[in-house]
């Protein structure tokens, strides 16, 4: 009969023992981890036409990105998190950030992380209101997989933003005297509204003398429809004890939270 | 000659092993003793079977790794991992490991197995902080896979075995003839 091994040699054993059986674990653990992550299928910030831009009553542009994740392993995601950058293709500025709440993935599901980014059209991106520029979209992906494993995913694509008032010309008209002894002033508004949202609000427009003093000022209704323009002249009508002649006719625009001033104009 | 320890090799005093290459490899009759009996292989058995190990050991952690650096690199896949770092620590715990091995009758082998595990254990930290493969997709996609915390896991395992060095230590201080009758007993 087998005697039994005395304590402490089976104490070092069992210590051993347990040694190999964590390292063994660890290593099946590994090994279906890399298997399972194999199973991950990210689509991050390239694709232009997941994304859609909303105006918020504020005046904010709210771009709105989704984030497609199928999670076909056997471990969660979790936490996941997604921070979205948008910069100036020529001058690098950023203009915005933003990015999605920290998220759980189970496994054998597919996820769609939608992500806002709020751009407000002012300051450094308020040539965004009148100029169609190229944009930089970049996106980072954060998440802890299987619990151990840190994945940092980075994504960048271009942007091409159109404006709302895009390529917005207010021009006057050369001055002409009314019998009534007024002067009308013809301005001929014209832009595109290539934003996916649509213009409505009103201009007001305020004509000054070359010195600077205003002759007149009014107001018009908008209402353009995104992906469709404007092209459309008001006429204004000018004290004879004013001249306009060699002033200026300046807007401003405000509707749907956005109240902003248009370039102005020379009046020849 | 014999390929089994004879009686005068350095073992631990009070290690007498009864072998069995006497009688054409046939095991001699139990004497009547408190003692199981036994068949340690001999030293240059030890050493040959020990070479085996070590070259094994090389080509798990550090041929096999290389490899598969070198190879994933060819595919974009970068890791700050440096192959120098990794085999000069991998050829020091292979050989540590033989070492141990060899002295596995002896009373070297508890603090050398607390050796191996702490260059194991060494082995591990250095790594946890470079522990990351990143992969650059299409000029503007990257990716960085960060598995520190997996390392910091697998140093449980040397911990144990260090525990267990320490154990056979005081095993073989405190009582010499005790661990050798059933490390290689029949």
């Amino acid at each position: 009969m087998a005697r039994r091994a005395p304590a402490l040699y089976r104490v070092s054993g069992l210590l051993r023992n347990i040694g190999t059986a964590v390292l063994v674990i660890l290593i099946v653990f590994l090994v279906t981890a890399a298997y399972s992550a194999a199973h991950l299928r990210p689509e991050v910030g390239g694709n232009q036409s997941s994304s859609s831009v909303s105006l918020d009553p504020n005046g904010t542009a709210v771009l709105t990105e989704s984030v497609n994740l199928s999670n076909q392993g056997y471990y969660s995601i979790s936490p996941l998190t997604v921070s979205l950058e948008i910069s100036n293709a020529t001058t690098g500025a950023i203009l915005a950030v933003g990015g999605s709440a920290p998220l759980t993935i189970a496994p054998g599901t597919n996820a769609s992380i939608p992500i806002s980014i709020w751009v407000p059209l002012t300051g450094s991106s308020e040539a965004l209101i009148t100029q169609d520029e190229a944009l930089v979209e970049r996106a980072w992906v954060n998440a802890t997989y299987a619990s151990i494993f840190v994945i940092q995913l980075a994504g960048g694509s271009n942007y091409s933003w159109g404006a709302p008032f895009s390529g917005f010309t207010a021009s006057p008209g050369a001055p002409s005297l009314q019998p009534n002894g007024t002067v009308l002033v013809p301005v001929t508004v014209s832009f595109e509204n290539k934003a996916s949202f649509p213009d409505a609000g009103t201009f007001d427009f305020n004509v000054e003398t070359a010195g600077g003093a205003s002759c007149t000022s009014g107001s018009v209704p908008v209402d353009v429809p995104g992906g469709t323009g404007m092209y459309q002249t008001f006429s204004f009508y000018v004290p004879s004890s004013c001249d306009p002649a060699g002033g200026s006719i300046h807007s401003t625009y405000s509707g749907s939270g956005l109240d902003f001033v248009l370039p102005s104009e020379a009046i020849p | 000659m014999s390929a089994h320890a004879a009686s005068s090799e350095s073992v631990a005093p009070g290690y007498v092993p009864r072998t069995i290459d006497a009688n054409m490899g046939r095991p001699a009759a139990p004497a009547l003793t408190d003692h199981p009996p036994m068949l340690i292989p001999s030293l240059g058995r030890r050493v040959a079977w020990a070479c085996v190990r070590a070259a094994l050991v090389l080509v798990v952690i550090v041929i096999v790794p290389y490899y598969v650096l070198s190879l994933v690199n060819g595919f974009g896949v970068s890791t700050p991992v440096p192959i120098l770092g990794m085999a000069a620590l991998g050829v020091a715990f292979a050989t540590l490991g033989a070492v141990r091995y060899v002295s596995r009758p002896t009373r070297a082998f508890g603090p050398l197995t607390i050796a191996a595990s702490f260059v194991s254990f060494v082995y591990l930290l250095y790594l946890i902080p470079l522990a990351s493969i990143g992969l650059q997709h299409g000029g503007n996609i990257s990716v960085v896979v960060e598995f520190g915390r997996f390392l910091q896991y697998c140093l449980i395992a040397p911990l144990f075995g260090m525990a267990s060095g320490a154990v056979t230590t005081y095993e073989d201080l405190a009582r010499p003839r005790e661990r050798i009758n059933y490390e290689y007993a029949l």
